[in-house]
């Protein structure tokens, strides 16, 4: 992914270019969408909270100090958006936990990552969805834990507590399900 | 041997990101289209930095006159005392003005204290 100038298109932004938005969305709204996905388990609604987040994000816009990284400021967003979405869903109809694939729209479906991905977000599943994300920012995104602090509202000492106690969760169930096969995943694409 | 940590690490890296619908961006665009940008409001103070400066002035020297009246009106004569005296019956019908003036002193002192420093809070980034 090439990098993005943030505070040149921010610039372009505010001074009225709304297009210049879609570079920003453009690059971010994979990772994004996974936020909302760990914590929501269901495309649909990954999706909303996804679209939602950066509508709020383009809205406050102009509040961006730069004092953080623009992705640390923007997964804050992303992150309780979605855990909004989900308290919300929680309140309407209950917990509605779908399987973490999404085969239709995943260009690479037919490859190996596919497979990966599949096996990830089945295991991630059996977590706490709080405990799921931390996990994903900390391994996919490589935040560290300042950012994920900043993120989630959690004390330090918190984040590290959950890190762990998930990691080692995260092993077990993938240990449980899968076997010597997720074994063999992860040797052949490392 | 490999570490637990490392072994997820690599996990994640090759399970990448989740895929969301390919038209995504421009759902998100058509919203952002009709959407306004909120700038923040610029707070300013209501007192700017002279009406500060003379009101930091006017308390100081009122909370001195009152030190140096109340610590001169035990002793026999002086000109500061005289003529704190001579203000003080001036003025004594209505009540304890000192402690009037140091009050309203002091007040417009917080005042202009909180002033600043909502205006420092509000102030855009």
């Amino acid at each position: 992914m090439h990098p993005v100038d943030h505070s040149t298109i921010i610039q372009h932004i505010l001074g009225g270019d709304s297009r210049a938005y879609a570079e920003l969305v453009r690059h971010y709204q994979r990772m994004v969408y996974t936020v909302c996905f760990r914590v929501l388990r269901n495309a649909q609604d990954a999706e909303e909270a996804t679209q939602d987040s950066f509508v709020k994000a383009y809205q406050h816009l102009a509040g961006f100090g730069g004092n953080a990284k623009f992705s640390t400021w923007l997964y804050s967003i992303a992150y309780r958006t979605a855990v909004s979405h989900g308290r919300k869903r929680r309140d309407n109809e209950g917990s509605v936990d779908e399987l973490p694939h999404h085969p239709a729209a995943d260009p690479d479906t037919s490859s190996q990552r596919s497979e990966v991905r599949q096996l990830l977000g089945h295991a991630l599943a059996q977590l706490d969805p709080e405990d799921a994300s931390i996990l994903s920012f900390f391994h996919l995104e490589e935040l560290s834990v300042e950012e994920i602090v900043t993120i989630t509202g959690l004390g330090a000492s918190n984040v590290k507590v959950r890190l762990h106690r998930a990691r080692k969760k995260l092993l077990d169930v993938i240990n449980s399900i899968y076997g010597t096969e997720a074994q063999r995943l992860i040797l052949d694409h490392a | 041997m490999r570490e637990v940590k490392d072994e997820l690490h690599d996990l994640f890296q090759a399970a990448g990101h989740a895929v969301p619908e390919a038209d995504l961006t421009d759902r998100i665009m058509a919203r952002v289209a009709v959407t306004p940008v909120l700038r923040p409001t610029p707070v300013k103070p209501i007192l700017d930095r002279r009406a500060w400066i003379a009101i930091i002035l006017l308390t100081t020297t009122v909370l001195l006159c009152g030190l140096v009246g109340s610590a001169n009106t035990a002793s026999t004569s002086g000109p500061v005392s005289d003529a704190w005296r001579a203000a003080s019956s001036a003025l004594s019908s209505s009540g304890s003005w000192a402690h009037w003036l140091a009050g309203l002193s002091a007040s417009l002192l917080v005042l202009a204290a909180v002033d600043r420093s909502l205006a420092g809070h509000h102030r855009p980034t």
